[in-house]
């Protein structure tokens, strides 16, 4: 289901359910959109924080890919600019993966702190990897040698928070649409009901 | 599967053990699992390898020595190569570290010259057939090389030491973890490695808990593997393996 479609559903069905004056102000799409991004960051943090789940996550399903051109800051520290605002997941993995543009080397995400104990480690220099951690707004890539300084560009996949898609990207939620719609009808105060046997009464 | 012949990558042992946890989409696992297999490898080449890495060494033109090498767990040989053919130099504990000043480590010329460095021409170090004599300054993580030679002008031997600087051999017990280069793993080690980090991960639970059957399991797996490994390096295989154990040093026997 697309951005717009899922706006658009969630709106048809709180004015089902509550046809009055209010409901067309309380059901403004703009309302609506951050309630389901309320929802949707909600229920990838819960379905996620479980261990199993986030091993035998197919996370790439939910990402997008950016492309982004890697920077200096004046401590020649080198970074990307953040292309969106991830979802805030166990261990980062709401980033998804940094990789170059043209090239063999392999990127690694760790954390700030995690580094600092990695360099101290065989592994940090018995291997090319390149390190990069988020650091507020940016992907800081820690470069290990110098043929990691021939690379430019980076290809970036992460997993964005609801706001950061487009009206056509398509949207899918970890367990399907039906607890997503239940879970926003009920952030917004609305209890779903079911209108099968309204005809009856 | 990469990297050369008989030898596989660090990269590619550690793809198998992610993928043994499942964590081959994610990687988060990705540095324990490197730097545990960079671990074991440490430690079955100090342990159980055969095998001792050769290396050229550049030798200090003033003092005569050269830094041990990074990756050695122990010395092993020191010589030169002479017509195509290894000439060890003989390991004499008694040869003089030079000494040097407490503050600044630079070399004390004024104090024990005479006593730590033979003038040359002196018959110092003289054994037999050999020449070439070596000492490990442990502390200081550096050995010392001294060369002697006959000379017929001066009826004794004289320093020889500074015409073989650039053709020191050292041959040493390796860990195997040289950071200037790839990390290359033999191939006969690649499960075992592989294995034993997956167990490792089961032991700590990590990333999930795992009943305390399959650890023993798993256990079995890692002590058989080991086994084979040892099994592989020390005891021939086959007859051909067998016969070349027994005759392969006499010329008479026909070689493949």
């Amino acid at each position: 289901m697309t951005k717009s479609e899922l706006v658009s559903s969630v709106r048809q069905l709180i004015l089902r359910q509550n046809p009055t004056q209010d409901s067309l102000k309380i059901a403004h799409p703009a309302v609506i959109e951050a309630e389901i991004a309320k929802a949707y960051s909600t229920l990838l943090k819960t379905f996620y924080a479980n261990e199993i789940n986030l091993m035998n996550a197919d996370l790439d399903f939910y990402a997008k890919k950016f492309t982004e051109t890697i920077k200096k800051d004046i401590d020649g520290v080198s970074y990307v600019d953040l292309p969106a605002k991830t979802v805030e997941l166990r261990n980062n993995a709401g980033l998804r993966y940094v990789k170059p543009k043209g090239g063999e080397f392999s990127f690694i995400r760790v954390r700030e702190n995690e580094l600092d104990t990695i360099k101290k480690l065989d592994v940090y220099c018995c291997t090319k990897n390149v390190y990069y951690y988020i650091d507020g707004n940016r992907i800081v890539i820690d470069k290990t040698t110098k043929e990691h300084e021939i690379m430019e560009q980076v290809y970036i996949k992460l997993l964005p928070i609801f706001s950061e898609f487009l009206d056509d990207d398509n949207i899918e939620f970890p367990q399907g649409e039906v607890p997503a719609m239940q879970m926003i009808l009920q952030t917004m105060g609305y209890r779903q009901t079911d209108n099968i046997n309204d005809d009856v009464r | 599967m990469s990297g050369k012949n008989n030898f596989v990558t660090l990269d590619h042992v550690v793809a198998k053990v992610l993928l043994e946890i499942g964590d081959e989409e994610n990687r988060r696992y990705y540095v324990r699992a490197a730097q545990w297999s960079l671990d074991f490898f440490r430690r079955i080449n100090m342990s159980y390898s055969p095998f001792y890495l050769e290396r050229k060494v550049t030798v200090n033109q003033d003092l005569y020595y050269f830094d041990t090498p990074n990756d050695s767990v122990k010395i092993l040989s020191v010589g030169i190569y002479r017509n195509g053919e290894f000439w060890p130099f003989t390991k004499k504990p008694d040869l003089s570290i030079l000494p040097v000043d407490v503050e600044d480590g630079i070399y004390e010329s004024d104090t024990m010259d005479g006593v730590s460095i033979p003038d040359k021409g002196h018959t110092f170090g003289f054994n037999g057939a050999n020449i070439g004599y070596w000492k490990e300054d442990t502390e200081n993580c550096r050995v010392f090389v001294r060369n002697y030679r006959y000379s017929s002008t001066v009826n004794g031997y004289e320093d020889y030491t500074s015409a073989i600087t650039d053709k020191v051999i050292v041959r040493y017990k390796t860990t195997g973890l040289d950071c200037s280069g790839d990390i290359c793993i033999p191939v006969e080690a690649d499960e075992l490695i592989a294995q034993y980090v997956y167990y490792k991960f089961m032991r700590k639970n990590i990333p999930v808990q795992v009943t305390a059957d399959e650890k023993d399991r798993q256990e079995r797996i890692v002590n058989s593997l080991q086994e084979d490994y040892e099994t592989l390096k020390y005891e021939p295989h086959n007859f051909w393996e067998v016969r070349d154990m027994l005759f392969g040093s006499l010329n008479s026997t026909a070689r493949r």
